[in-house]
This record gives structure tokens, sequence and C-alpha cells, in this order.
């Protein structure tokens, strides 16, 4: 059954058009991700899932019900939002940042409970992270602040969880870690949209691949479907023997 | 604007504990000129602009015939007690350096003789004085020193304009009015404290030896405002006044007045349950500062006149005459109760 | 430094130095006077030093302490809302509005509830053009629209004030103008605190209670909404809330600087970004610091020192201690 359905969706800025005839849906419980060069329009796509963009034509359904006719509000309690990590202005405690992710659930006046602090406490024991809850946010390195947006998410408690290109400023063995950790979340029964530069993330734990190209528009598939080197070699407007070269993908 | 950046220096100057602003009181004879330029024959000084408010007094004193116009003032329409020949003036803007509101082109185009300009001399107002006889070729004057000079500056500047037979009159009616400040102050004054009240709430004041209270002080009466290393203005708290207990408030301003008559604060002065508190109001001419010219000779004989009931009955002539003199103008009675009036509004 | 302890400190320091202002000033009043006028037989003291206390002291601290809190509180909130710790509560140009107000009610010789209105209305005035200015933008950034716009309605409004400078009269208006923009607790009366007390609290009350969300605000916009905050909103809420502060203060104390921009960083350094517990550490130090550069202003010398000065005199060179002290920003 799916979660979320793109249904001939136009996305874009008002005065310029990124993608259209977006057609594809997201089931629940699984990991979707998105594969597109820069500049295709994944990370419009997801500001425009999020409802900070308005769609320039057709229609996102969540759970049967255009976005449109959610409230920021409803709507944060079942899409929550990774960031790529970033630097905020102030410190902020990393359990501080954790607990604004139950700001939809909380009453405009009200301050997190204990009780909740127990349950930020617990995802950051979930994601390996406890020992940091204490540290200032910015004295983090990219991965552990990655790690500390995904609890943030959790803390949302959504049903779906958006990544953007989450792996993109990690060394190689913290985007190890990462997938993992959103290979955990499957496994818990979380469904994932993720954005991702890299062909073999999405190998190793999508369920599904959408493809976004200017020239083709959208194509989805199983990972086994998408992956392969005739696709991206015209995805990324690349010789396919370098695609395979590279990737050690088969045709 | 010269005002606010002194009285900043001399707060800074004051807080880093130096003494750099020495009180000088004594009446000199020495010269009171300093002259820029070639300064031209009395005959051919025919054409004058005053560079700021207190050379606008002296010279409507002196020449007001050969001014071009005001720095300060706009005498049309409001001031039906001086006479046409005064009011007619146009207001032509200051001269004071990066303050100046008068262009040096519009100065050139007025083609004057000379330039006068009456107050502080120091090398601040003395290199102004030179750029402009640089650039423009018009000689400068420069009138210094304090109220109690006022005798010496007429004369001075009464022979460069070769007005001598005027100045001398003036002179002597200053000198009048300085003598019996002196006596009085030996009689009775130093006997006296007051305070200078300003500002909407009146909790601005003249320091004691600055220019804005200097009339005041000339009478012997003591400033409770004093501050050792201050002599501009300086705000003041409530808590402080009531300590000071001056024994009596002067102001000009209506509403600075109506305040200290009205706030349940000022109630705990004595001088105000004993109706100690004098307005004196500006019409047009300040008779303590505003501008610091020799105007305030009019407002040390007029504050005596107050404190001494004895001269009360003569201060009606002796203004009448002090305007023939100073301003040229006939003071009908009618006028004179209308500028008078408001020190009784305390009664 | 724990919580409890900064806490326990914070408390501390503020009763201390309330107690220290009401206890002295220019005029003599032992501490027996002032339990007598306090709990006692208040018959029992002279009627000046009564007055002393009621009318003149007793407004002025607690004016001191309003006001102090209520700058540092609406600093916090501009500095987290705009997501920079450079930003002072006037960011939106709401004191040169006021100051432009009172130069203007200056001139035109007003009373002193003129001066205050006329500062209190252009204070508000030049916040609404500003944001009325910033719907007109929308293609930008809309913090940092705000804070540009803000930047050139303040210069428009400091060239107003000079204007009026140059036509005021240089012996009497101008010496006004320079002191009320200097700021100043001088002539705080018992009418003017009852006035502003209400407004100043009416203000404080929601940035108080917002705090917690007041943290959403320092994550960029996007974040902020996909947590279902009501970015706009909130904002608005908060820069209506923070203004009204800042203009009630700014109405009755004149321009007091430095206040609102250097002490929730003092505090931020010692409490953390978290507003729950910075802004009500933020409002504790504004008091503090505002009571005692007040309590000096008014028994240094025999005049006073405008406030203005000091507390620049004072903040300045400890903010840039703590800077150098501290390992990173």
């Amino acid at each position: 059954m799916s979660l979320v359905a793109f249904e001939s969706v136009a996305i874009g800025y008002a005065e310029h058009l990124v993608q259209q005839q977006l057609t594809f849906d997201i089931a629940i419980g699984e990991v979707c991700c998105l594969l597109g060069a820069n500049g295709c329009g994944k990370t419009t796509l997801i500001r425009s899932l999020l409802g900070h963009l308005p769609l320039l034509g057709g229609d996102i359904l969540l759970q049967q019900r255009s976005i449109s006719a959610w409230s920021q509000r409803e709507l944060a309690k079942w899409l929550a939002y990774v960031p790529q990590a970033h630097d905020g202005p102030f410190a902020f405690s990393v359990l501080d940042m954790v607990l604004m992710g139950r700001s939809a659930h909380l009453s405009v006046f009200a301050s997190p409970s204990q009780q909740e602090r127990q349950q930020a406490l617990a995802l950051l024991e979930q994601l390996g992270i406890a020992h940091l809850a204490q540290r200032l946010y910015p004295s983090l390195s990219g991965g552990e602040r990655q790690l500390v947006l995904i609890a943030r998410a959790l803390q949302q408690q959504p049903q779906l969880l958006i990544m953007d290109e989450p792996a993109a400023s990690l060394d190689f063995g913290h985007q190890i870690g990462l997938l993992e950790q959103v290979r955990q979340l499957k496994q818990a029964g979380m469904t994932v949209l993720m954005s991702t530069h890299h062909p073999l993330h999405a190998r190793a734990i999508a369920d599904r691949v959408v493809l976004m190209s200017p020239q083709t528009g959208v194509q989805q598939g199983t990972a086994a479907e998408m992956l392969t080197g005739q696709r991206l070699a015209a995805l990324y407007k690349v010789r396919e023997a370098d695609i395979r070269h590279h990737l050690g993908i088969d045709g | 604007m010269d005002v606010t950046r002194r009285r900043i220096l001399q707060g800074l100057g004051g807080l880093l504990g130096s003494s750099l602003w020495p009180n000088l009181t004594m009446a000199s004879t020495a010269s009171q000129l300093s002259m820029f330029g070639q300064v031209p024959s009395a005959a051919k000084a025919q054409r004058l602009i005053s560079a700021g408010a207190p050379a606008d007094m002296l010279l409507l004193a002196l020449a007001p015939e050969r001014l071009l116009g005001l720095a300060s003032f706009d005498l049309g329409g409001d001031y039906p007690w001086l006479s046409n020949k005064l009011t007619a003036l146009p207001k032509l803007g200051r001269l004071a350096g990066r303050s100046s509101t008068l262009s040096l082109e519009q100065l050139l185009a007025l083609k004057p003789d000379l330039i006068i300009d009456c107050g502080t001399v120091n090398d601040t107002f003395r290199s102004t004085a030179e750029r402009i006889v640089a650039q423009t070729g018009i000689p400068y004057l420069l009138v210094s020193g304090k109220l109690a000079d006022s005798a010496a500056q007429l004369r001075q500047t009464g022979a460069v304009l070769g007005a001598d037979a005027r100045a001398e009159q003036l002179a002597q009616i200053a000198e009048h009015i300085l003598a019996e400040a002196a006596h009085f102050a030996d009689a009775r004054g130093r006997q006296l404290s007051f305070y200078a009240a300003r500002g909407a709430r009146g909790l601005e004041t003249g320091v004691a030896g600055s220019l804005h209270t200097e009339a005041i002080e000339l009478l012997g009466l003591r400033n409770v405002a004093s501050a050792e290393h201050q002599r501009g203005l300086a705000p003041v708290s409530m808590e402080q006044l009531l300590l000071w207990q001056p024994d009596i408030i002067i102001t000009q301003e209506p509403s600075t007045w109506q305040h200290i008559q009205t706030s349940p604060q000022w109630q705990g002065l004595k001088a105000v349950q004993q109706q100690q508190v004098l307005l004196l109001a500006r019409f047009p001419f300040g008779w303590f500062d505003s501008p610091p010219g020799i105007n305030r000779l009019l407002g040390i004989r007029r504050l005596q006149a107050y404190l001494d009931p004895s001269l009360q009955a003569g201060f009606k002539a002796e203004m009448q005459q002090f305007f023939a003199a100073f301003y040229h103008s006939e003071l009908s009675d009618a006028h004179y109760q209308q500028l008078v009036e408001p020190q009784l509004v305390n009664a | 430094m724990t919580l409890r302890a900064t806490t326990i400190t914070l408390v501390g320091l503020l009763l201390a130095s309330l107690l220290l202002a009401i206890s002295v000033g220019k005029f003599p009043l032992s501490l027996t006077d002032l339990s007598q006028l306090l709990w006692g037989d208040a018959t029992s003291v002279n009627h000046s030093a009564s007055v002393v206390f009621w009318q003149i002291r007793l407004p002025r601290v607690l004016a001191a302490l309003l006001i102090g809190a209520a700058l540092a509180a609406a600093g916090t909130a501009y500095q987290g809302m705009f997501r920079n710790p450079l930003v002072s509560p006037d960011i939106l140009g709401v004191s040169a509005g006021a100051g432009a107000g009172a130069s203007l009610a200056i001139l035109l010789g007003l009373s002193m509830a003129g001066i205050q209105l006329f500062a209190f209305a252009g204070g508000l005035m030049v916040v609404a053009l500003v944001c009325v200015i910033a719907q007109f933008t929308r293609r930008q950034d809309p913090v940092l629209s705000l804070v540009l716009i803000g930047i050139a309605v303040g210069t428009l409004c400091g060239a107003f004030i000079s204007l009026i400078k140059v036509l005021a009269d240089p012996y009497t208006e101008l010496p006004s103008i320079t002191f009320w923009l200097l700021g100043g607790l001088n002539t705080i009366t018992v009418a003017d605190l009852s006035t502003a007390a209400p407004l100043l609290l009416i203000g404080i009350l929601p940035l108080w209670l917002l705090r917690w969300r007041m943290n959403l605000l320092s994550l960029p916009d996007d974040e902020a909404r996909a947590m279902g905050v009501n970015v706009t909103q909130l904002r608005w809420v908060l820069i209506v809330a923070a203004t009204l502060v800042t203009a009630s203060a700014v109405s009755i104390a004149g321009i007091i600087g430095w206040v609102g921009l250097v002490v929730p960083h003092i505090c931020r350094i010692m409490t953390g970004a978290n507003n729950v517990r910075l802004l009500p550490c933020a409002m504790a130090v504004g008091a503090i610091l505002l009571l005692v550069t007040d309590t000096m202003a008014r028994t240094i010398s025999h005049v006073e020192l405008p406030l203005g000065i000091l507390t620049a005199m004072i903040g300045a060179p400890f903010f840039l201690l703590l800077l150098m002290r501290r390992e990173r920003l």
C-alpha cells in the first residue's frame, strides 16, 4: 500500500519549471532512493513534498489526501526531514537539538517534558551516540551531526523519513555507518525517502529506485532494474563502459 | 553642534581627572579681537556678515544697518516689539566649520566686506577663520571674551567699524549693569544659591562656570551644580537636587516651569514650596543664554530687579532704554508687559 | 557551572544589586530609614526621606530592573530569530525611530509626556514600515531582507535626527536631544513607570512563554517548518513583542545601548543557547547590569553621567574579556 503517491507532479519555482510529469509511489515500509545528476530536481522534489514549495501541477497524496490539505503541524507528525549536516550560529547541546523534533507534538507555549527527554536519550542510545548527549552540536564531526539530525527527525515519530543526501559530507566509514542505520530503521518498520549521489548507496539499501533526469523524466523500479550501466550512463551523461569500470555493474 | 562637541570633550576631561578648562572670570581690558586677512578700514566695512548667534547680538547693537542678514534668527513676523529695521533682516545661516549652514558660495555671492564672529576663541575657531579667509579672501574678525568683558568687546569692535560713539554709549550701559551686579554680589548675591532648570523635566542644568549660567553667576549667586572638571550642561538626579536645596530655581522654558509646579517629586524642594521658581521665557533672545551674547546683560539686570525690590519700579524704564540702545526699537508699555509677564506666573 | 549553581549565583547577585541600588544614593537614607519605610512605621521617617524613597529612588531602581531585563530579553529574541549574534534589539530601527520622534518633539518644545509619546510612536512606526517594505521583497531570504531594510530605514532616521540637530537651537534644544539620545533614568517618575511597566510586561510575556519554540527559529526556516513550526507567524509574534518591549523602554529611558547586544552573549556562555535557560538568565544579567550602572551614574559625580556611555564603557571591555578567554565562539 502506498504511503505517498506522486501524480503527474510538476515542480519548480514560479519562473522556472524544474521537472514535470513525475509519477511514482512510495510504499509503506520500503526504502526509496532518488538518483539524478546535479540540478535534476531532487532537492526541489523534497521541498515540494514537505510543503515548502507550491506544486506547479499535479498532486502529491499522503494517505490518499492531497498534501495541500494537510496543515504544517499535522504534516510534521507524518513526514520528518533530515537535512545535510550544517553549522548553526548558536551552540545548542545535542539533547536540546534532538528535543526540537517534538515541536509538532507540543502545544505552542509548552517545552519538552521529562518523559520526552528520556525518549530523546533512548533514541541517541539506539543510534549509538548516547555519550554525545551533553556535547555542543557545532563541536561534533560531520558524521556525528548527521546522526543527531536523524535522531531529531525520529523524535518527530514520523511515518516517512526524508533524507537529503545524508552521506554527502561523510567519510567512507561514516557513510557505511549511516547506511547501516537506515537499514535498521527499515527493519523497525520506517519508510525512508533518500536522495543520494551514490548509486552504490542505493544498491545497498533501496527497495525502490527513482531516477530523475530532465531528458527522460522519471523512471522507477527495483534497484536491480534501475541501476544498470545503460541507465546510469544516460542519467549522468557518461559512457557506459566508464560506469561499468567504476562500479563493477553488469550490463 | 560645537557646544555638544565641547561638552563631550569636557565630560571626558572630567572623567580623566584633568583640569583642561580653567575658569577665568576676571574682566580684562586686553584686546578682545583676533583679525584674519586684511581687515578693511572703517569706511569700507559696509557689508557685514555675522558668523553666529552671539555675533548677531553684537552687530544688531552696533551696526544693524550694515548687516546683510542674521546667522541664527529669523525675526520676521512674530516679534512686534522689534523695529522693522531688524525684523526685515533675512536669516542667512551660520559659519562654524563643519556645522556651517551658510555655504561659502552663497557667502561670496553676498559680497561682504567683513565677517565677524563672537564667542570662544581657540585653535578650532582660529583655524576655521583662517581657512575661510584663505578660500574666499574675505577678512574675518574674531571677538572673544566673557560676558564680563562686554564693554571692551563693544568698544573694540565699534572702533573697527568706525561706530565709536554708539559703541561708547552701549559700553557704558554694559559697564553700569556689570558694576551694579558686582555691587549686588557683594551686598547680597553671594548668600543665595540657584539651580538653572532645563529640559522637559528640569533635570538638565548648566554647570557652574558654563556660559549657560554665567549671567546669573555675575550677580554673585552660587550655582548648586558645580562639577570640578565640567563646564557645560549635565543631567542631574532629583535626589541630588533635594540635597542641594537651592534658594531659587530659574528656568527659561514654560514647559519646564509647568513641570516643576505640578510634579510631586519637585514639591520636596523648599524653593518650590516657597514659590521661588522663576520663569524667564525667551522672546526671542534668551535672558541667560540662547544665545550667549550681550543680550544677557538685560537678563542680569532683570534678575537683579527681581531679587532687589528697590529696583523693580525702575526696571521698565531701564528695559525700554536697553531696547532703544541695543535693539534700536521702541518698547511700548504693552509689549513690556508681554515680555516680563511670565515672571509673575508663579504668584 | 551547573544550572543550579548559575541560578543561585544570579538570584544572589540580582538581590545584592537591588539592595545596593535601593540603599545607595546622593540623599542619605540609613538602613533604619529604609526598613521603617518598607516595613515599619512610615510616620517615624521624615517627610523628605519618604519622598526621596517612594517618588525618586524606588521608581528609578524598578525602572532600571525592568528596562535592563526587557532590553536583554528583546535582544535574546532578536538574536535567536535572526540567527545572528551581532543583532541588537534596535536592528529593525526601533531606537532610531524613537530617537527621531523624541528629537522632533524636543524641537517642537513638547512636554515630557509628548516626547515619550513621540518616541514610542516613532519606534513602532519605523518597525512597521520596515515590515511593510519587507512584504515587497518576498524573493529574498526574509531574515536577511528584514535586517537590510532595518539598516536602511534606520539610516534614514539617523539622517532625520541629524537634520533636526542642525535646525535645533544649539544652546537649548540641541543639548536636550543629545542627552535624550545618550539615555538615562534621571527623569523617571512614578507616572512613567506605571505607564511603561504594563507595556513592558505585556511584551515580555510572549517572549517568556514562547522561549522554547524560539529555539526552532535559530534553524534554517525549511527545517523548522518541517518540524511543524509556523515560522512566519512565530517570527511576527516575536518581532511585535520584542518591538513593544524596546519601544516602551526607549520611550522612558532614551537609547541605552549594549545591554541588548552584549547580555545575551554573556549568558550564552553561561547557560548555552537553549532559550529556556538563556532568556531568564539574560533578563537577570540585564537587570543586574542596568541596576549597577545606573547606581554608578547617579553616585559617581554631583552631576549625572549619561547611562548610555556607562553601559558601553562597562559592557564593551567585559565583552572583550569574555571573547578573549573563550575557546570557541
